[in-house]
């Protein structure tokens, strides 16, 4: 396998997994499949485009109006938990997808609202434009920085989560959420400080996607359904099986698409059903449903 | 004949739905525009599709969120099919047959898997189909395949809006008939048992399976039909018909008219159809007022139109009440 066809597929899982780590986070702690995640991950790359006028601006800069931007679409996000998504968890799986879909349908239109029919073009940073050589290889340095920063990522997901009070709250409430509400962990502040985080990860995919596509609001359908398949494939829950199976994903893409174009995009949805149909709680995912 | 129809539940229903399909065949041609008769023949073809959602989802209690993929071989089977010069309809009996068989394997294959597992099985389906169709130049790839204009049908001239419309309506009416038909049979009976107590529903000694398979089946085969005949209204196939959102769409439309009620699809997507229409004119951002509206309904009113009625009984009654469920149920015997 040559090195391009390497860090591209990686890279490409590296957006996966910045798409579907926030669903996943979600999904484990408060039992929801939540397609409205797609709609985040759209406005923050919108956000993005708004914050730097569209215009062509040095990495570091972008880099750090991307933060700025998934804190924004953070924001937003827990204001949305206060008011809609705090109605849905204790809906049946079938309802609670279908409100989310709601979600998703309404901030789809406010980012036509917002930003218009028209597709907007975010520019690439210059310095992102450029390719490393490695011998024969040439590697583009977007990728190089989407493989740092998705690392960043996981890391710190798994520092958050596993070294932290924090973490130990959330860990608790989706073992045993009574039990967790009866020991004093407020359910509700975690719940909220969660969907800003979870939706705040799609909101940072979307800002850092945004330079490689057209930016339009049929964004957040296309993304939000690649994200089901990472989270269904690494087993919904978890973030260590969403980076695995978005890594497998993207690499088997460009594999994919390295033997022939016309196959592109297939590896998510093959993934899926064989997934489904052989281990249906996903690699690293446990028999359990949420009570 | 009418001695067998009285003794039906809801024998009136079905006396009231053929007099205002006959009222809306003549009058929607009679005042309407030629794009009037365009725009009302696409709305009854959803309707359809709206219906053949709501037998797996509000009757079997099937949860399938991938149903634009049977609504897309039916149609993509028309595309594919219309230049041979086939007779109209063997190319619709072919494109029901395709979908429905499709389904089945699907069912098949799928039906392991349960609750959001399934759900997610039947939209992985879809959407491979859509990559496939959007990929391949067989299939027009992106641009899909136009000029799609059935010329005659049993020796009717079709190449008028009226006719077609005539013919259309026609056609959707034999599909929700046999959905009807499908709904109230024995058949139709176990699937609510299956969706009210799959469990004890095996107790029984019933094959739950198979039934689930079968309802799959006959929903994909309803699908086709409404999607064969869709080309044809719209005189091209274009991938964005499999794509996943169209699959959410007659979710939608049959909890706005109601999942409980043999004719909520219908008033589901008239309704959805008719006010997209209204608000596209209004503004480019229609989907953000079609989303709050659905959440409203979703999580005020999951019983849909036809279900405030009872909805607005239980509530002056102050019985206590089921949580807000659109898969819940009120009763088996408020079904029609």
């Amino acid at each position: 396998m040559s090195l391009l066809l390497l860090t591209s597929g990686l890279a490409q899982g590296m957006i996966l997994f910045l798409a579907a780590s926030g669903l996943t986070l979600v999904f484990g702690v408060m039992g929801v499949l939540n397609f409205a995640h797609g709609g985040f991950f759209a406005l923050g790359a919108f956000i993005v485009y708004s914050l730097t006028g569209g215009a062509s601006i040095p990495a570091w800069q972008y880099l750090l109006l991307s933060v700025v931007g998934a804190g924004l679409v953070g924001v937003v996000g827990m204001a949305f938990e206060v008011v809609v998504f705090r109605r849905i968890y204790h809906l049946p799986h079938l309802d609670a997808l279908l409100a989310t879909y709601a979600v998703l349908l309404t901030i789809t239109g406010a980012i036509t609202q917002i930003w218009g029919v028209a597709a907007r073009g975010q520019p690439m940073p210059s310095e992102f434009r450029s390719a490393l050589r490695f011998g024969d290889a040439v590697v583009p340095v977007y990728d190089i920085a989407l493989l740092v920063i998705g690392g960043l990522v996981a890391v710190g997901l798994w520092f958050l989560l596993e070294r932290t009070t924090f973490g130990r709250s959330v860990r608790a409430i989706s073992a045993d959420r009574q039990m967790s509400a009866s020991l004093g962990i407020d359910i509700k502040v975690v719940f909220t400080v969660m969907l800003g985080l979870g939706l705040g990860l799609a909101g940072l995919g979307g800002a850092l996607v945004a330079p490689l596509v057209q930016l339009d609001a049929g964004l957040a359908a296309v993304f939000v359904i690649q994200s089901f398949a990472v989270v269904i494939v690494g087993g919904l829950g978890s973030i260590a099986g969403a980076l695995v199976a978005a890594l497998a994903l993207g690499l088997l893409n460009s594999i994919m698409v390295s033997i022939d174009p016309a196959l592109a995009g297939f590896s998510l949805y093959i993934g899926m059903t064989v997934v489904l149909l052989i281990r249906p709680q996903g690699i690293f995912g446990h028999r359990a449903e949420r009570p | 004949m009418m001695e067998r129809l009285r003794a039906l539940p809801g024998w009136w229903r079905v006396v009231a739905a053929v007099v205002v399909l006959v009222a809306v065949m003549a009058i929607v041609p009679i005042f309407g525009s030629g794009a009037a008769v365009f725009f009302w023949g696409s709305v009854a073809v959803t309707a359809l599709y709206a219906m053949s959602v709501n037998l797996l989802i509000g009757v079997a209690g099937i949860p399938s969120f991938g149903q634009a993929a049977y609504f897309g071989i039916g149609a993509y089977a028309v595309g594919v099919l219309h230049h041979e010069g086939l007779p109209i309809l063997l190319v619709l009996l072919v494109a029901v047959l395709a979908a429905g068989l499709a389904a089945a394997v699907v069912a098949a294959l799928g039906l392991r898997a349960t609750g959001l597992a399934f759900s997610m099985l039947t939209l992985a389906f879809a959407q491979a189909l859509y990559t496939l169709v959007f990929q391949l130049d067989t299939f027009g790839g992106e641009n899909g395949i136009v000029g799609l204009l059935p010329e005659s049908v049993l020796g009717i001239d079709l190449t008028d809006g009226t006719s077609l419309w005539l013919f259309t309506m026609t056609m959707v009416a034999a599909g929700i008939g046999g959905l009807w038909i499908l709904q109230h049979s024995p058949f139709g009976r176990t699937l609510m048992m299956i969706r009210e107590d799959p469990a004890r529903t095996r107790a029984l000694g019933i094959q739950v399976r198979r039934y689930e398979i079968a309802a799959f089946a006959a929903a994909g085969a309803a699908a086709g039909l409404a999607g064969a005949l869709f080309a044809y209204v719209q005189g091209l196939v274009v991938p964005e018909y499999l794509f996943w959102t169209r699959s959410g769409e007659p979710i939608l439309m049959s909890i706005i008219g109601g999942m409980r009620h043999f004719f909520g699809p219908v008033v589901g997507s008239v309704i959805y159809r008719w006010s997209v229409d209204v608000l596209s004119d209004i503004t480019a951002a229609w989907v953000l007022w079609v989303g709050l509206a659905f959440l409203v309904i979703v999580l005020a009113a999951p019983g849909g139109l036809l279900g405030l009625p009872a909805q607005i009984r239980s509530w002056r009654s102050r019985r206590t009440i089921a949580p807000p469920s659109v898969t819940s149920v009120e009763s088996l015997g408020d079904e029609s």
